[in-house]
């Protein structure tokens, strides 16, 4: 057991791996009446091949298959579905699936090692049937055409599928219909086999509980299982083209006023003379970029107040291997004026010396601030987890030692060489 | 958690005083009856008021001044509550002990200064901001038919009662933003000052007698309250069912069932029929609709009910493919069918146990605790730990009986025309 003060605020960080592997990471707080409980595994949507490091063939399998397995853990031998187990012990339980990550939830106030225990066990205990998988396809269908009907979802995609050749990010998480009719068995089983084993899966506890006791009892629980000696897996490592596949493309749904999403490809290779972590590659781009085009920034007031924009800009950020997308979301009346007005912004990207200031001070409000939420302290462990092997805990010093030299060598390579735009508009207008 | 309430004319101050949190929050919170002819102006008289005001010329100076005290969030969020209109005047912030500056008094002073220093000459708001919100509320009508669930909703309760309340958006139409003008909205925004009930809640790791002095020096309000609120709708139900079918350019088919709540009790109104929706529908995974239709059918990924207790509602809504319409129906009209017979005790202490982790939950968040202690107030709630008494007591027995009390009003169908790629 490892005890790590977490600096800038009153709180402490336990971790532990067990003797199969499973990493564990108990965050307590005791002022908050409920707990909240993950058990997550590093597979997620963009893995479609992968290998044990010794066998000789890669397995592939559809894309939504993370996502599919995710809805088969919660059936249990005789006809129990897991949700059920969780309502009866007074919790609430669910689960998500994203480009890296599948994760399985647990809320809950009471019966803390029933709950802990019942978590384990089901992901832990697979079962997996032809007819389950056929049952499930009309229900996993109905999901994607939600998500296909969403305009907002299909902005997003159809910007990420103009912007990258071969990563699968450029696919829906479920995959289409297609996939999911295409899903077999076999597929789910290869990627339980590979993916859910301890080793590769860790456990993330918030909220008000004893880190003692959770040790206990995941030691105890996972003592009593048998699991093949860990493995290391590997991927096919695919080169992604500097280049984006299509420059613009309008698109047509169901939307009354047009939206324009605005896409920027930026290779971290980019960045790499300036010698910095990637943690602090990424808080400064994240700087950068919210104060270019985020709710305080120039570009976003002159829009509004000229009725360009009907409400804000949305910045979003998508790490992948090997390159940074930066997208910005807007809806438009004007798209065309409103593309001309970004190019000439997307040109100046820079940023003043008190705006850094000022934008340091929101990351280390919003950082102490996400320790009075048990579900997002428990996401944002998990996403360092995932991005950097470990859980970030100096994080507030980070944030006071940015500089604005090494800020604005970031900004300097920010730039629209590699840019994508989609536009939605509807199909009559 | 230490909770009190000073009664100060105009308005009342409610403290909350706990270490929970490393923020404190604020929220100064308007209600009144529901005007269907100026509801739209209220809602836009809010939005405007938190867009900028006489301090801060512009919505970004306002934003940079938040992000100074270390990214707080100042906002306004408006609600029906029934035949009621509620709308929180918000502002989040990080407790100044964590940080080397003491803004408290800047904090608590900005949103009284959104409201008592708009941006306003001779009686009339600023052109170009109330342009720009009127734009920003249009665009937000016209969103609604991009969320086909919500659209689907919207579209049924108009079906089922144009008149009625319940059928009300808080924004308005186009037309009724279209006619807001610089100086009606002025008469509003005093109607609003001098009318509205006022309570202004604080809660966090706070000083209480600080707090209250800083508010009773910057919260100016003169109000004259010679009326009373009415919280609940009374709406029809009707003899015989009313059934909508409209069509739509997309994958999937909306599916909509009103139903009526007819001369519930005030136990069975908090307590019967919160654990017959819980079973019905408003539960997670393990509800009669959810495994009618999702665990034995795999007809949807979705299927909720919603409990409208105000409205005397339930709104049961799903998406399924077209293909799937009457097996869906069926399904659903079952499902309420067992709810008049087939309850197990099972299904009762999930539907419990559910409730009770919801209040349980609530307690950890600043808003909700600010909502149970509002509605405490509005005596529409009983204090928490004998609501989980209540909770625990509800019998099979009540909620079949209330089972009786529900009455189909109006089905309506939103019908997605693609057809299944394979």
């Amino acid at each position: 057991m490892k005890k790590i003060k977490i600096n800038g605020v009153e709180e402490e960080l336990i971790t532990e791996t067990m003797h199969n592997g499973l990493r564990i990471f108990l965050l307590p707080n005791n002022r908050v009446k409920n707990y909240y409980m993950t058990f997550s595994t590093k597979f997620g949507s963009v893995t479609t091949e992968f290998k044990k490091e010794t066998s000789k063939n890669y397995i592939k399998i559809p894309n939504g298959v993370a996502h599919f397995l995710e809805h088969l853990t919660f059936n249990l031998e005789g006809n129990v579905d897991a949700t059920d187990l969780f309502a009866d012990l007074g919790s609430s339980s669910n689960a998500f699936t994203g480009f890296n990550v599948t994760c399985y939830e647990v809320f809950g106030y009471d019966k803390f090692k029933e709950n802990l225990e019942t978590l384990l066990d089901f992901v832990q205990s697979p079962y997996y049937t032809s007819e389950l998988v056929d049952n499930e396809k009309g229900i996993i269908c109905e999901e994607v055409k939600m998500y296909e009907d969403d305009p907002q979802v299909n902005l997003t995609f159809s910007l990420l599928k103009n912007m990258l050749h071969s990563h699968n990010a450029k696919n829906l998480v479920a995959g289409t219909v297609k996939d999911v009719k295409s899903t077999k068995l076999s597929d789910i089983e290869a990627a339980y086999n590979m993916f859910y084993h301890p080793s590769n899966m860790f456990v993330i506890i918030t909220g008000n509980f004893n880190p003692e006791e959770a040790l206990a009892i995941i030691s105890e629980n996972q003592l009593k299982k048998k699991f093949s000696k860990s493995f290391k897996i590997k991927t096919p490592k695919h080169k992604e083209d500097i280049s984006i596949v299509k420059d613009y493309e309008e698109i047509t749904g169901n939307v009354e006023i047009p939206k324009v999403n605005i896409g920027l490809k930026i290779p971290l290779s980019a960045f790499k003379t300036l010698k910095l972590t990637p943690l602090e590659l990424r808080i400064y781009i994240n700087i950068i970029t919210n104060s270019m085009f985020g709710r305080s920034s120039k570009i976003k007031d002159r829009l509004v107040r000229g009725n360009i924009i009907t409400d804000g800009l949305y910045v979003n950020r998508t790490y992948l291997d090997d390159y940074i997308l930066v997208s910005i979301m807007a809806e438009t009346p004007y798209p065309s004026r409103y593309i001309s007005l970004m190019k000439e912004e997307i040109k100046k990207i820079t940023i003043e010396d008190d705006e850094l200031n000022r934008k340091k001070r929101v990351a280390i409000s919003n950082f102490i601030r996400s320790f009075d939420d048990i579900e997002e302290v428990n996401l944002s462990i998990q996403s360092d987890i995932l991005n950097y092997g470990e859980v970030v805990t100096n994080l507030y010093d980070i944030y006071n030692e940015l500089n604005i030299t090494d800020c604005l060598k970031v900004a300097s390579k920010i730039n629209s060489k590699n840019m994508s735009i989609v536009v939605l508009k509807n199909k009559e207008k | 958690m230490i909770y009190k309430f000073h009664k100060n004319g105009s308005y009342n101050i409610h403290t909350i005083k706990t270490d929970k949190f490393k923020t404190i929050k604020m929220e100064i919170i308007f209600r009144n009856n529901i005007n269907r002819s100026s509801i739209a102006k209220r809602t836009l008289l809010f939005e405007l008021l938190m867009e900028n005001s006489r301090t801060y010329q512009t919505k970004r100076d306002l934003t940079l001044k938040l992000e100074e005290l270390y990214n707080a969030s100042c906002y306004s969020v408006s609600s029906r509550l029934g035949n009621e209109i509620v709308t929180s005047v918000c502002i989040d912030f990080l407790n100044p002990k964590f940080t080397k500056d003491n803004y408290l008094s800047s904090a608590i002073k900005l949103p009284f200064d959104l409201i008592f220093n708009p941006n306003i000459s001779d009686n009339e708001f600023d052109d170009e901001t109330l342009e720009t919100i009127k734009n920003r509320m249009k665009a937000e009508v016209a969103s609604i038919s991009e969320d086909p669930r919500r659209l689907s909703l919207f579209n049924a309760l108009k079906n089922m009662d144009e008149s009625s309340i319940s059928s009300i958006n808080i924004i308005g139409t186009t037309e009724e933003i279209d006619a807001i003008t610089k100086s009606n909205l002025y008469e509003e925004y005093k109607n609003v000052l001098e009318h509205d009930y006022i309570d202004v809640f604080v809660i966090g790791d706070i000083d209480e007698n600080k707090i209250i002095d800083l508010i009773n020096k910057y919260a100016t309000f003169k109000t004259i309250k010679n009326h009373e609120l009415e919280l609940f709708i009374d709406n029809h139900t009707r003899s015989k069912v009313k059934k909508v079918t409209e069509s739509i350019d997309l994958a999937q088919t909306q599916l909509v069932y009103i139903y009526n709540t007819v001369n519930l009790t005030e136990y069975e109104r908090k307590y019967a029929m919160q654990i017959y929706n819980m079973i019905l529908g408003g539960g997670s995974l393990e509800t009669k609709l959810y495994q009618n239709l999702r665990g034995k059918n795999s007809l949807c990924y979705n299927i909720t009910s919603i409990y409208n207790k105000y409205d005397n509602l339930i709104l049961v809504s799903t998406a399924i493919d077209k293909e799937n319409m009457s097996k869906a129906r069926k399904l659903i009209e079952l499902s309420v069918e067992e709810m008049l017979k087939q309850v197990t005790k099972e299904e009762l202490n999930r539907a419990i146990s559910s409730c009770i982790a919801s209040i349980n939950l609530s307690f950890d968040e600043q808003g909700r605790i600010i909502d149970n202690y509002l509605f405490n107030y509005m005596a529409e709630l009983d204090p928490m730990d004998e609501r989980i008494e209540k909770y625990k007591n509800v019998t099979i027995e009540d909620v079949l009986k209330v089972a009786k009390k529900i009455k189909l009003n109006t089905i309506y169908i939103l019908e997605g025309n693609h057809h299944e790629e394979n």
